[in-house]
């Protein structure tokens, strides 16, 4: 079987330096427009964690051209959607006009990239906004034990908080901070625009050229020089709060998606877990499902220990966690699933997938990856992130060099993956 | 390649409709979903989670395949297959390669009619199902809701009821119980089978043919309902949750059927309340200008035998009354003052440009289809729909609301959450 073609696409730069990708889809009578910016909660330091995130809210509150509220309005009233995620390495912009309205949301990104106004009369009211979606947060039992797990796995390195931040340093946060943010990492020199759907690219191409060709910064992010020791130790923490059942999850430090080891990581995601889900289409489209033939869910779900189990490999930029994780069944205790759970990770430092198992999980990946450029929004989505992660090339990379991996190599990989400390957080319901 | 929002409709025989649309632009995705009557309102008394649990039995093996075999199966193909159960349904989906759209609906078909209903599986879903009802208790937007729909509708309604059962009532249920509710209520009769795909509408049509779930003829009972909660039920309702962050706030009270005339003015009245994302009303009063929450909205939910509406928010223990204040307010705000030509302009344009996204994604595309087919709309419905949209008034809006949302003037209040942030309601 072929590895997956990517759309066609054209990219250029502009002379400010941005980066443009442009994938025309002549039916589509829509059109995705996504801004990357290569910044996000690992570019915070103590005091101002969670700023990456509150500026993304701040770019909807206004820009030279747009008071507050109209770039929600322009875009809504269309029909459109518009939003934006901050993850711990990038952050993105995006929107979905119809095909007559594609001009709009490239003048929009064009004027908030280094026009925000970041208007102090709104930045309480934000403020605690942005403290209700860490309190929304914190009411799934889900969301504690993984910024536990971080806070724990990580001692030096970024990705020990959040995207949201410490509440203390939301509480603290002022337009300085902010302003400062901002203008340290937001220019084109840092950032992607990538536009997908019903366009003529030659159009397209000159509007952009236009719209950004006063838009100067000349930004010179700092890179993040934190790298995280080895782990030589144990590590744990116990949480108490509303629920049913306990949930354990263990983490251990993992390469990041550029790394040699990254393919065979993404090979024990899928055998230990089920998926990749930078190899799922139905990742995208927020259906979750179970993986009844993934080694956790016959190991633990199938024998009743626990409700649900999975695993997760964070494809970031820098070294970050792998973990697995699991949700008992009633009567089941935190000990027993943490047995369960690191016996099969145990099992795959031990001993070899056979030839079946290798040969299904590459078929797997395969059939999955073909499928991962459907829709005009996916589209967009994925020439942007991994371009985020790294680049284009990535994609092809991770899957050939998956593909090639023998039984012997997934093992020795495990072994390399699993070698230095673990941390555990278990979350007990109260009372237990 | 076929029209998107134009839905084909064809009489299969034996009760089955088939809806077809075609795919979206760089799809290579088909969707096939086999939609019928037999959600939660089939339960029989005591019994309740029953239709809950013979749906997730569907996806853990078949009369030819056990579950490891299944999940191969969908692996191989890289598909998905997942079942949701509601009060007035229960719909099995598909997702896969359009290049293998056959062996997909091979698959859904095989599911549908020959679950294997495996004793072992029956115990463990049924035990997956006790601990999620256990954790939904623990969560303030779970208890909240629950307690708002047990209030609003009289004990022996399907709405009263969780889809997802009770406690006692999932613990005693069987595997003899799981097959008896698939052989009295997977039927023909009612079925629906809905196909997003880039293929020929003929070859979609055979394909469909050759490979119907072969059930037995006839339909489902309808569930017969009681009648109205008796006066004197408690307006406001306190559930304190210790350990929780949040409260959740849920006003609202009864809406029509979805059937009812005034069907359009009430959703077009909901997008301005809170329906529209940024431009409702709540989200500009609640999240924007006084910064009170993350997350506001509103909904008035229209279902084959009944409906309700609500206007909810999650906010900080310390500013709940603030939050109620506001949400009482625009609700009367709407059923009192007709909103103006300007605002409705804005609103009204806005969903109906929205209907557009569905072409995004496969499965927004194929949502669309779902909707037609759930509620026996014309095929044509997203096309027709926008005109009847721009022809009603602000006030038939307003009259709309204010006739129909029962209770706008008192409505019913829950809120659950952390015990400090839900001391200021009355009730418990």
């Amino acid at each position: 079987m072929e590895l997956p073609r990517t759309p066609t696409f054209r990219t250029f730069t502009t002379p400010g330096g941005l980066e443009v990708f442009l994938a025309p889809i002549p039916d589509s009578p829509v059109v995705s427009s996504w801004m990357w910016y290569r910044v996000g909660s690992r570019n915070e330091h103590p005091g101002i964690t969670g700023a990456a995130h509150w500026l993304e809210h701040m770019l909807f509150k206004g820009s030279a051209h747009y008071a507050t509220g109209e770039i929600d309005r322009a875009i809504v009233g269309t029909g459109g959607y518009l939003n934006a995620f901050t993850d711990s390495d990038f952050t993105a912009y995006l929107s979905i006009v119809p095909r007559e309205r594609a001009e709009l949301p490239i003048a929009i990104e064009a004027d908030r990239m280094t026009g925000a106004t970041i208007p102090s009369g709104e930045l309480d009211s934000e403020r605690s906004v942005v403290l209700s979606e860490r309190e929304m947060n914190e009411n799934n039992p889900g969301f504690r034990v993984d910024e536990e797990l971080h806070a724990l796995s990580f001692h030096v390195h970024p990705y020990r908080w959040n995207t949201l931040g410490y509440a203390q340093d939301i509480r603290s946060m002022d337009r300085d901070k902010l302003v400062g943010f901002y203008e340290r990492y937001y220019g084109p020199a840092n950032a992607s625009l990538v536009v997908a759907g019903g366009f003529d690219p030659a159009t397209m191409r000159s509007f952009i050229e236009r719209k950004f060709r006063k838009v100067e910064r000349t930004v010179h992010p700092p890179d993040v020089r934190a790298h995280e020791p080895p782990q030589r130790s144990r590590r744990e923490a116990t949480l108490h709060g509303p629920g049913s059942t306990p949930i354990v999850k263990v983490g251990w430090h993992a390469p990041e998606v550029g790394s040699d080891l990254a393919p065979a990581a993404m090979l024990l995601e899928m055998h230990l877990g089920g998926e990749a889900p930078l190899f799922t289409p139905g990742h995208a489209w927020e259906r979750s499902r179970e993986h009844p033939s993934s080694a956790l869910y016959r190991s633990l779900v199938d024998t009743r220990l626990a409700v649900s189990a999975g695993c997760e490999w964070g494809t970031t930029i820098q070294p970050g966690l792998f973990s697995v994780y699991a949700r008992a069944a009633p009567g089941v205790s935190a000990a027993r699933l943490e047995a369960a759970l690191e016996e099969q990770v145990r099992r795959v430092t031990k001993e070899l997938l056979s030839a079946a198992e290798l040969r299904e999980l590459r078929q797997r990946l395969l059939i999955n990856a073909s499928m991962l450029w459907s829709g005009t929004s996916m589209i967009a989505f994925r020439l942007g992130y991994l371009r985020s992660l790294g680049g284009l090339a990535l994609e092809r990379r991770l899957l050939s060099r998956a593909l090639a991996l023998r039984p012997a190599d997934l093992r020795k990989a495990a072994q390399q993956l699993f070698d230095g400390g673990s941390t555990v957080v278990r979350y007990l319901p109260e009372g237990s | 390649m076929r029209s998107l929002l134009r839905v084909e409709r064809h009489d299969l025989g034996g009760g089955v409709t088939l809806y077809t649309q075609g795919a979206i632009a760089s799809s290579r995705i088909t969707v096939a979903s086999w939609i019928s009557p037999a959600g939660s309102s089939r339960d029989p008394p005591g019994k309740e989670g029953l239709a809950a649990l013979t749906g997730r039995l569907l996806v853990t093996g078949t009369r030819k395949w056990d579950k490891r075999e299944l999940a191969r199966r969908l692996d191989r193909i890289a598909a998905t297959l997942s079942v949701d159960v509601s009060w007035d349904g229960v719909t099995a989906e598909i997702t896969g390669p359009t290049v293998v759209e056959q062996e997909l609906l091979d698959i859904l078909s095989e599911v549908v009619a020959h679950p294997r209903f495996d004793p072992a599986e029956v115990v463990r879903i049924r035990t997956a199902m006790e601990e999620r009802l256990a954790r939904d208790a623990s969560q303030p937007s779970h208890r909240a809701e629950r307690a708002f729909l047990e209030t609003l509708f009289p004990e022996g309604h399907p709405y009263h009821r969780n889809p997802g059962g009770n406690r006692r009532s999932v613990r005693a249920l069987r595997p003899r119980d799981v097959a008896d509710f698939h052989h009295r209520n997977y039927r023909t009769g009612g079925s629906k089978i809905v196909i997003t795909s880039r293929s020929e509408e003929r070859a979609v049509l055979r394909a469909v043919k050759a490979r119907m779930p072969p059930l037995p003829d006839g339909t489902t009972t309808r569930p017969s309902l009681p009648g109205r909660t008796p006066p004197g039920a408690p307006r406001e309702i306190a559930l304190p949750i210790a350990g929780s962050q949040q409260v959740e706030i849920l006003v609202g009270g009864i809406a029509p059927s979805r059937t009812h005339p005034a069907f359009s003015a009430l959703r077009m009245g909901n997008e301005v309340l809170g329906g529209r994302p940024i431009l409702s009303r709540l989200f500009q009063s609640v999240r924007e200008q006084e910064g009170l929450a993350y997350d506001t909205e509103s909904d008035v939910t229209m279902l084959p035998e009944g409906g309700f509406w609500s206007a909810a928010a999650g906010t900080g223990a310390k500013t709940v009354r603030r939050v109620l204040g506001i949400l009482q307010r625009e609700t009367r705000r709407m059923m009192t003052q007709p909103v103006s030509p300007e605002e409705l302009h804005a609103i009204r344009e806005s969903f109906i440009g929205s209907f557009l996204l569905h072409t995004d994604t496969p499965l927004a595309a194929h949502s669309f289809a779902d909707e037609v087919a759930t509620y026996d709309l014309p095929p044509d419905h997203f096309e027709t729909w926008p005109a009847e949209l721009r022809r009603l008034t602000p006030e038939d809006i307003r009259t709309a609301m204010a006739e129909h949302l029962e209770g706008w003037a008192r409505p019913l209040v829950v809120v659950a959450g952390p015990p400090e942030g839900v001391r200021s309601i009355r009730g418990g």
